[in-house]
């Protein structure tokens, strides 16, 4: 079973992804974050339950940013239950290279979220 | 041969009129087509007539002495070129861009077997896109370096104008050659390349449309537009001449306005986002009366949030100084 986190300071764009996602019958979104800290905070009280974790993180983000909860998320002990898709306003084409550097990452998607870039996820979201 | 030359004159399109020499009447004899076609005339309008009679004041508003037209062609007895003059077209009410032409108006005087004047003929040549070339010329002239160039392919020789002296910032009795414009590439390989840019506009008998990044003789670099033109006599080159333009400080502001947006993407492309998104989701899920007024509300919000992050782009750059401050 996925569980679907949304972490974003945004909640317009946390709003759209989340409807989308239902739209497209893909779930209902398990938690949404306004930042990195928060998030990583929150995962450290999850129980070793065997869920799966797909997370949209944005990348700009206050008090930590999407880089930043990267870096952490690789050491966590929920770091192989663990799937990340990046998302940002920004068209920098380094930020691409770098998100799918990490081995964590599926994909690096440009605000606004679409459908067919959600659909291109796949059996990941199942 | 036998050649209606009455109907040749009539449908000239060069607008012609012929008066007779009887100062001060003038009486006009004929009008081709095109005259009275500019003056929304009829020849019964105006045959026979004194021509001040029909044209009491000039529709030319840069034309001085009008009642002295004629005098110069009967004192001289000769071609009398009056000038380009600057014609409103009188049948229209307003004047604007479309309705403003230029002239260059002649007056020829045609001789009877005696020596005489027997007619003069009044031509009127459309030289309104000349005119606004040259001025379109002149205004980018005054405010960019440029200067014109010509390649002998068949001698292997270059010249030049002194507009490409200040350009290159050599002194005028520079004179160029293949060897020594080496100096002024960038890099080695641009030589090559422009070179088969030059080649290949020759074989395809096509202008010449390049740019080209050069270094001047003090060491400053320079963005050159490069037009040209192949100069062939049948089938063989013997040439090709053109223009160079300095277009260093476009190329400047472009990579500049590159950086800005680039700096500035997300910003910018945030709440643009939002408004995309918002758009699509009012588009596939329209519900309630309450929520559609939300997210109305949220894309508002969003656009002057874009807004606002432009304005305070366009102020940043506007006063930030350059490289002169």
């Amino acid at each position: 079973m996925n569980r679907i986190i949304l972490v974003d300071d945004d909640t317009i764009s946390t709003f759209l992804l989340s409807s989308l996602l239902e739209h497209l019958g893909m779930g209902h979104v398990h938690a949404k974050f306004i930042n990195g800290a928060e998030f990583l905070e929150w995962l450290d009280s999850q129980q070793e339950d065997g869920a799966r974790y797909v997370v949209f993180l944005d990348i700009m983000m206050p008090v930590m940013d999407g880089w930043e909860v990267m870096e952490r998320l690789e050491r966590n002990r929920l770091a192989r239950r663990i799937s990340v898709v990046m998302v940002s306003s920004s068209l920098d084409p380094t930020d691409r290279k770098r998100a799918i550097a990490h081995g964590m990452v599926l994909d690096y998607i440009t605000k606004p979220v679409r459908a067919k870039e959600l659909e291109r996820l796949g059996t990941f979201m199942e | 041969m036998n050649f209606d030359y009455s109907n040749l004159f009539k449908w000239l399109g060069v607008p012609c009129m012929i008066v007779l020499p009887n100062s001060p009447e003038f009486t006009i004899v004929d009008a081709n087509e095109t005259y009275l076609g500019l003056f929304g005339l009829g020849g019964e309008d105006i045959i026979s007539k004194s021509f001040f009679s029909v044209f009491p004041s000039s529709d030319f508003i840069d034309e001085i002495n009008w009642e002295d037209l004629f005098d110069e062609v009967i004192r001289e007895r000769r071609i009398i070129s009056k000038g380009i003059k600057t014609w409103v077209d009188p049948q229209e009410k307003r004047t604007s861009i479309e309705n403003v032409k230029y002239f260059e108006i002649k007056h020829f005087p045609v001789f009877d077997k005696n020596g005489e004047v027997m007619v003069i003929v009044r031509s009127l040549v459309d030289v309104t896109d000349y005119v606004i070339d040259r001025r379109l010329l002149t205004e980018a002239q005054s405010d960019v370096r440029f200067g014109n160039w010509w390649i002998n392919i068949e001698k292997r020789t270059i010249k030049w104008s002194s507009g490409m002296n200040d350009l290159f910032e050599v002194d005028r009795d520079f004179i160029p050659d293949f060897e020594n414009v080496k100096q002024f590439y960038v890099e080695a390989e641009d030589e090559s390349i422009f070179l088969e840019e030059v080649i290949r506009a020759i074989k395809g008998h096509r202008i010449l449309k390049t740019f080209l990044s050069v270094r001047t003789k003090s060491g400053k670099l320079r963005r050159l537009k490069i037009i040209g033109k192949p100069d062939h006599i049948g089938e063989a080159c013997i040439g090709i001449h053109g223009t160079a333009i300095d277009i260093t400080k476009q190329h400047e502001d472009q990579n500049i306005l590159k950086d800005i947006l680039f700096c500035h993407n997300h910003e910018l492309r945030a709440p643009l986002a939002r408004i995309i998104g918002l758009a699509e989701h009012l588009k596939r899920d329209v519900r309630t009366e309450a929520r559609s007024g939300f997210l109305i509300g949220a894309l508002l919000d969003s656009a002057n949030e874009m807004d606002r992050v432009i304005r305070q782009i366009v102020n940043r750059e506007q006063y930030k100084g350059g490289p002169d401050e």
